[in-house]
């Protein structure tokens, strides 16, 4: 005690003990205060549960097929059925066998055509699919406008599960991996990929008039009208899986994109290479801008007067062509005479635009030869095509937000300095819930609800990726702010080579101490 | 449905058969980093660059311009409304249709780091965003002044290579492009290329470190420097290639030999995995669209109503005018969508 006293004594008289303190302070309670303080803020994120997230995930969806035999054995033939449909990892399908009940005799009897049957069956309950016999059809396999497969009794097996298998989506992608596109792969090969929007929850869908010369041709379009009677109820069957807002517009004096040649058969002109060069004057005029969010623009285009009637050459029925995840444009060439202002028959033009607008949305179904669709009226869609969007689109969301939440939890962990605001946290948090729930409501083949959770999930972590807030001005790699710092060494005159050299050797931890105590020094 | 594909692309490479297109869409971000009538080859250079893309038919609509834009209506500029790269005065570069999206105080470190990495604050208007998706192949060309790390941006702030780097990387994460081409045309610009870390970027700088960049010449009626050598003989070579040329990026890489540039052309393409004697120049500066002609194998829509003959209560509750009308009164359409 007292030799304690005594060092105590001596130190006291002998030492400069202010400097002492005054550094003993600085390091030991300044500078951890200084380190707490000065941290980044960054809420916790739930990186465990992001990593465990798998990559190339499947997810098994039980399909319930419904099927009705009059003249074949029906349990046989569900279970071949339901062996052959079935894909591991994919699908797993029950098939109930059953006979045709009295009403379905009825309306079998009473029905003139197949398109009759089709439509008078009663409604079946949602996303299940009904896979009838009949006695004769134009062909092995016809597809109804409602969720009806019709089959012959001498329809060969494996026709009838290809294109069940096509039916429910096989096409579409399963897992994680499929999406990521490196760069080397074969992106032409996945065409319809390529041609439909990405995924939300709303389409502008933009109609175009474009008439360069309307001094010469007076020409008019009820478009209004049109949209009410053709559209609206091909957007009301798509109402559970994007809003369409439809807009109309008329421009003038737009050039042609590319000088056409005079045709080899017939009279008139043509046009077959350079197709998108026809895009760009038209874009410049469009004013696609204004409206917010992803926009099918779709364009009738009236050549000009000295180049008419002009044709598409490989045209079929259409003259028209689809620029992917653009929209599609068709050519129209007016009469030469008429008086007064010519009014377009919409019928054609419609189902010609409606049949682009169907495969921009991604009803790029293939199927097997010797199978007869019946045609669609203004519906523009059917059920069972309803179907099929919404599991393309579940798993295309599933897969897009599990991408980006995993990216965005790897890069900040990678980049240490970025900010990680409540607002990401908490997107990243309900992005990941909405994952795990849509993944759960497919597998039960609640189709609707799945779809909206898979939309939710990827609307969020598109939140998270993309706020505003990640540009923080905290954003100072250590080297930088060691940079800065270097020149104020040299300065200071404070033996700045042994300094310069020691704190190179230490560079991340040393920096920020030296900068320290260089602002308390002086400078 | 049978769909026909017709690759309308602006090569014709339906002449070499194994030659595919590996992007699906083509845009070009050009910033300029300087101001003032002293820095007037900066607005040379990339209005240039500027033309040379939109010729070889990438659209306004894909082309993201930042420029301070003080150079057309300066009160120094002797003939007002036009910008020329040659003391000539060859051709107008500022021209009669541009777009500029970001221009004067706009041109700053944050929104540029802001447009790349698609973080932007909701209500920016689509022609100032970056659209990009995972087949976009991008031509980044920036100019101004330049050090080692580092860029300046209108003699108020900078931008470092690490930064740089790590905006391309988020843009990697996001698959925001397929592939970048990537041009600096200042002092010692191969700085900025230094530490990128992503795959598929193909860099040029138009110096090494510790070398300056040099201007070309100098225009007497003006004053000032009128465009940088860089530029100069990249564009020359740019003018010898048209829509459907079969120039490649390896040619591109060659541009200015020391002779010419008086210093020295760094490339970096360790993280670009395709040969650049593979590549079309017109991959990157010209612009591909997947196109289909559509055909309906089958008549699958058949619309069973018909507006043919138009009613006239029909065209009148459309248009509120009688059928006998005089001329119809033309209205803007409501733009600004403003809700009531």
């Amino acid at each position: 005690m007292n030799k304690i006293k005594g060092c105590l004594y001596i130190y006291l008289r002998k030492t400069q003990y202010a400097s002492h303190l005054f550094i003993f302070i600085m390091l030991g309670l300044g500078l951890p205060l200084w380190w707490k303080t000065t941290e980044v803020y960054r809420q916790e994120l739930p990186y465990k549960d992001v990593e465990s997230l798998r990559e190339s995930f499947q997810i098994v969806q039980e399909v319930r097929l419904i099927l009705k035999v009059k003249s074949i054995n029906g349990g046989e033939l569900a279970k071949v059925i339901a062996k052959e449909c079935s894909l591991p990892g994919k699908f797993s399908v029950v098939v109930t066998p059953s006979n045709y009940s009295v009403e379905d005799e009825t309306l079998s009897y009473l029905a003139l055509n197949l398109e009759d049957f089709d439509a008078s069956l009663p409604e079946l309950e949602h996303y299940h699919l009904q896979i009838i016999e009949v006695d004769k059809s134009e062909k092995p396999v016809v597809l109804g406008r409602r969720r009806n497969l019709f089959f012959e009794k001498k329809t060969s097996l494996n026709l009838l599960a290809a294109v069940i298998r096509s039916i429910l989506a096989e096409e579409g992608p399963t897992s994680v991996v499929n999406q990521d596109f490196d760069g080397t792969s074969d992106l032409w090969n996945q065409l319809s990929k390529l041609r439909r929007f990405a995924s939300s929850s709303f389409l502008n869908v933009l109609f175009t008039f474009s008439n360069p010369d309307p001094e010469l041709f007076d020409i008019d379009w009820p478009i209004e009208a049109a949209i009410e009677e053709y559209l609206q109820p091909f957007a009301d069957n798509l109402k559970d899986i994007v809003d369409i807002r439809p807009s109309s517009q008329h421009i003038y004096f737009a050039p042609l994109g590319v000088t056409p040649r005079k045709a080899l058969h017939g009279d008139g002109y043509e046009i077959s290479t350079d197709l998108s060069l026809l895009i760009n004057p038209l874009e410049s005029k469009l004013g696609e801008q204004v409206l917010p969010g992803p926009t099918a623009n779709l364009v009738l285009l009236v050549p000009p007067a000295r180049f008419h009637p002009l044709h598409l050459k490989n045209r079929e029925n259409s003259d028209s062509f689809i620029v992917h995840r653009w929209g599609g444009i068709a050519f129209y060439n007016p009469p030469k005479d008429s008086n007064g202002t010519h009014w377009i028959d919409m019928q054609p033009v419609m189902e010609t635009f409606i049949g682009q607008l169907r495969l921009l949305i991604g009803l790029d179904i293939k199927l097997p030869k010797d199978v007869a669709r019946i045609s669609l009226n203004e519906k523009a869609i059917a059920d069972w095509e309803v179907d099929y969007l919404l599991r393309l689109k579940t798993i295309e969301n599933i897969a897009y937000s599990t991408k980006a939440i995993k990216s965005l939890t790897a890069l900040l962990e990678t980049i240490t300095n970025i900010v990680i605001s409540n607002d990401v946290a908490s997107n990243v948090s309900s992005s990941l819930e909405s994952i795990k729930k849509s993944s759960r409501l497919f597998e039960k083949g609640m189709l609707k609800e799945s779809y909206k959770e898979s939309l939710a999930a990827s609307e969020r972590a598109d939140a998270a990726f993309f706020d505003p807030s990640m540009l923080a001005l905290l954003y100072f790699p250590s080297d930088q702010k060691y940079f800065q710092m270097k020149g104020r060494i040299m300065k200071s005159g404070f033996c700045h080579q042994k300094v310069y050299q020691l704190a190179r050797f230490f560079q991340p931890y040393i920096g920020l101490l030296l900068q320290t105590i260089l602002s308390i020094l002086g400078d | 449905m049978l769909i026909q594909l017709i690759l309308a692309v602006n090569c014709l490479f339906l002449t070499t058969e194994s030659f595919k297109p590996s992007h699906t869409n083509n845009w070009a971000v050009l910033v300029d980093t300087s101001r003032f009538w002293f820095n007037y080859r900066h607005v040379a250079n990339l209005l240039s660059v500027y033309r040379s893309v939109k010729r070889l038919g990438i659209p306004d609509t894909q082309i993201i311009l930042m420029m301070a834009d003080d150079m057309a209506c300066n009160a120094r500029n002797p003939r007002p409304a036009s910008v020329f790269n040659n003391a000539k005065q060859h051709i107008d570069v500022y021209g009669e249709e541009i777009e500029v999206d970001y221009r004067g105080y706009e041109v700053t470190v944050e929104n540029f780091v802001r447009l790349l990495t698609g973080r932007l604050p909701a209500g920016t208007p689509k022609s100032k965003q970056l659209l990009t998706d995972e087949g976009s192949n991008i031509l980044i060309y920036m100019t101004g002044h330049g050090g080692d790390g580092f860029l300046k941006f209108q003699d108020a702030e900078e931008i470092t290579n690490v930064d740089l780097a790590d905006a391309f990387e988020q843009m990697w994460q996001k698959r925001r492009y397929n592939e970048i081409l990537f041009i600096v045309d200042t002092c010692q610009a191969a700085s900025m290329f230094q530490k990128f870390y992503s795959p598929n970027i193909l860099a040029i700088g138009s110096s090494l470190v510790g070398e300056d960049s040099l201007s070309h010449h100098v225009d007497p009626a003006i004053g000032v420097y009128i465009i940088d050598r860089y530029t100069y003989f990249a564009l020359e070579f740019l003018e010898s290639v048209s829509r459907d040329s079969d120039r490649r990026l390896s040619e591109f890489l060659e541009v200015c030999p020391k002779r010419h540039c008086i210093s020295t052309v760094g490339i970096r393409s360790d993280l670009y995995q395709r040969d650049p004697r593979e590549v079309r120049v017109t991959e990157f500066f010209g612009s591909v669209r997947p196109v289909e002609v559509y055909s309906p194998k089958e008549t699958l829509l058949r619309f069973e109503k018909n507006l043919t003959v138009i009613p006239s209560n029909f065209r009148q509750r459309l248009t509120g005018t009688a059928l006998h009308s005089p001329p119809r009164k033309f209205q803007y359409g409501n733009q600004l969508r403003i809700p009531k």
